[in-house]
């Protein structure tokens, strides 16, 4: 499969690369610490791998297997966050049948910490929601859906703070406009805000009121669009500060190279998404100096 | 092994410390690696989550394969010019149980059902039909909607139908058009059309919330969502049909030149 080789080929160059970058930061002694961070998104009720004969995804993905991919890395790097960035629901038969309570569960089983909500997770509304989230042991973070007059009112806090290796991470969620991509019915009244006033507030509070040193945007908006003025990662990238990392989905988009992008007090932003249906697990390892730094009203990663 | 993961390392950011002499920048992570894993063979699976799993694999998979209807030959929604097998075996049955629902609530019948050709996303091939036939057929989750149209809005109807080389399915609704695709006769329930009496129309909300381009249903005079998931009634109608009987008709024909 092209695939493979590929991807086969690309490992020898990445093993280079990371002994570069060990190498290269030597200089900043013992005391430097790492934190991985793992996601997913656009999972859509993928439990089983794919068949071989699969089409588009022959013999990928599959719960068991990422689980046990997940259980290595963190023997490896205990300060490890797992992530998914929205529409865990809809898409095979285990949704139908359970309402979403098998891929919560395998999700505990798994250590996932945070997720957010995409668009289909509202597909069995927002009762069905309500319903499975006594299944779900990790929280979902959203800071942009207001749901003060639904019976989701107070379930969701618009971010969660991370303390590993004395390091604080902040991981906050943003969904996508509902109306006209969600029936009505279905997520009621739910009110959407404005996701680039939000994420200005909330990385501005978990850097300088909280003391994060990383701070994660769980984004089910889009990578990005034809349509300039529809908000995405990218835009939203660009139209803020204070966020190092934003772990997108809905797109289904697999990113060959993730993005590294100016926020606008020039800052760089990292993007990333990893495609859909669990096929393939997304990991950053970032490394912290053993200084404390001043993080304040700064994206930590890069000021080159 | 992690050595051999299959992981692609693309991005690789440091701090430039060699330039500062190691001294603390800005920022306070000095790199960042992004790399991405497939998910294939080469990763065990976790026994544990195996173990979990199965039982629900195996509840799924046994509600979706027992037989609950018989196709005594393979159906297609391609097999007839202007109407096919599979296209009005799945109309009459979107009429037929829509229909039920409403007698039910003590509504007035339907008349006439629409689809789309792109909607009908498989075949039924011939042999025992299951709960999985009807995912394979529809796979997303669209339910039925009631439309009140008049005979204006029907007749825009019956010419987007003509228009269509491919043929769209219907039920309750016949239609005859020349060999230049005039309209020569619309019928509903066996009677002609009639420009002032009110129809009831039910259709996918895909279709009423402007997929394929059927800007008349936008002139329905009421639009009523019933809740009804098209696959659930698909797998309804398998349960009461012992055999689908079905084929090619004449609810839509083209007449040829003499």
């Amino acid at each position: 499969m092209k695939r493979r080789t590929f991807i086969t080929r690309s490992a020898a160059v990445g093993t280079g690369l990371s002994l570069g970058g060990l190498a290269l930061n030597s200089c900043s002694g013992f005391g430097e610490k790492k934190i991985t961070i793992l996601h997913t998104n656009d999972v859509h009720s993928h439990i089983d791998p794919f068949p071989d004969s699969h089409g588009q995804f022959p013999g990928l993905g599959g719960v068991a297997r990422r689980a046990s991919l997940i259980k290595s890395i963190r023997e490896e790097n205990p300060n490890t966050l797992l992530l998914d960035a929205g529409d865990i629901f809809q898409g095979t038969p285990y949704f139908n049948f359970y309402g979403g309570e098998l891929e919560f569960r395998l999700m505990n089983k798994m250590g996932y910490q945070a997720a957010t909500l995409g668009n289909h997770d509202f597909d069995n509304g927002l009762e069905g929601l309500l319903a499975q989230l006594p299944n779900a042991d990790f929280k979902f973070v959203n800071a942009n859906y207001d749901f003060s007059n639904t019976p989701l009112d107070g379930l969701f806090n618009p971010y969660e703070i991370y303390e590993m290796d004395g390091i604080k991470v902040g991981v906050f969620g943003l969904g996508i406009q509902l109306k006209g991509l969600v029936d009505p019915v279905l997520f009621g009244e739910t009110k959407y805000l404005d996701p680039v006033e939000r994420a200005l507030d909330i990385a501005r509070e978990l850097r300088e009121e909280k003391g994060c040193r990383l701070v994660i945007c769980l984004s089910h908006l889009g990578y990005r669009y034809r349509e300039e003025d529809l908000m995405s990662d990218v835009r939203l990238a660009q139209l803020t500060e204070g966020i190092d990392l934003i772990i997108g989905g809905h797109t289904h988009t697999f990113m060959e190279e993730a993005d590294l992008l100016p926020n606008r007090a020039g800052n760089r932003v990292l993007v990333n998404q990893v495609g859909c249906y669990g096929v393939r697990l997304g990991r950053i390892d970032f490394t912290f100096d053993n200084q404390t730094g001043d993080a304040k009203g700064k994206s930590a990663v890069i000021s080159v | 092994m992690s050595k051999y993961l299959k992981i692609k390392l693309f991005v690789l950011f440091i701090t430039i410390c060699t330039v500062t002499g190691c001294r603390q920048q800005d920022s306070s992570v000095s790199a960042a690696v992004v790399s991405r894993i497939a998910i294939d063979s080469t990763y065990a699976e976790d026994d544990s989550l195996t173990t979990y799993i199965a039982p629900y694999r195996e509840h799924v998979n046994k509600t979706l394969d027992s037989a609950l209807s018989y196709a005594p030959a393979t159906l297609t929604k391609n097999d007839g010019d202007r109407n096919s097998s599979l296209g009005n075996l799945m109309a009459d049955l979107l009429l037929k149980m829509s229909d039920s629902l409403m007698r039910l609530q003590g509504q007035p019948p339907v008349d006439i059902a629409l689809l789309n050709h792109g909607g009908i996303r498989s075949i039924i091939s011939a042999g025992p039909v299951s709960a999985r036939t009807a995912y394979e057929l529809m796979p997303f989750e669209n339910t039925i909607v009631l439309l009140e149209m008049d005979g204006a809005a029907l007749t825009e109807m019956a010419r987007y139908l003509s228009a269509e080389d491919r043929p769209t399915p219907i039920a309750g609704m016949s239609l005859v058009v020349d060999e230049n695709n005039r309209i020569l006769s619309v019928e509903i329930g066996g009677r002609p059309l009639n420009q002032d009496e009110t129809y009831r129309l039910v259709t996918s909300n895909f279709l009423v919330t402007g997929g394929d381009g059927m800007a008349f249903l936008g002139k329905a005079r009421t639009t009523t969502d019933l809740g009804y998931k098209i696959r659930n009634a698909i797998i309804d109608y398998f349960k009461i049909t012992d055999t689908l009987r079905t084929g090619v008709d004449d609810r839509f024909i083209q007449r040829q030149k003499p």
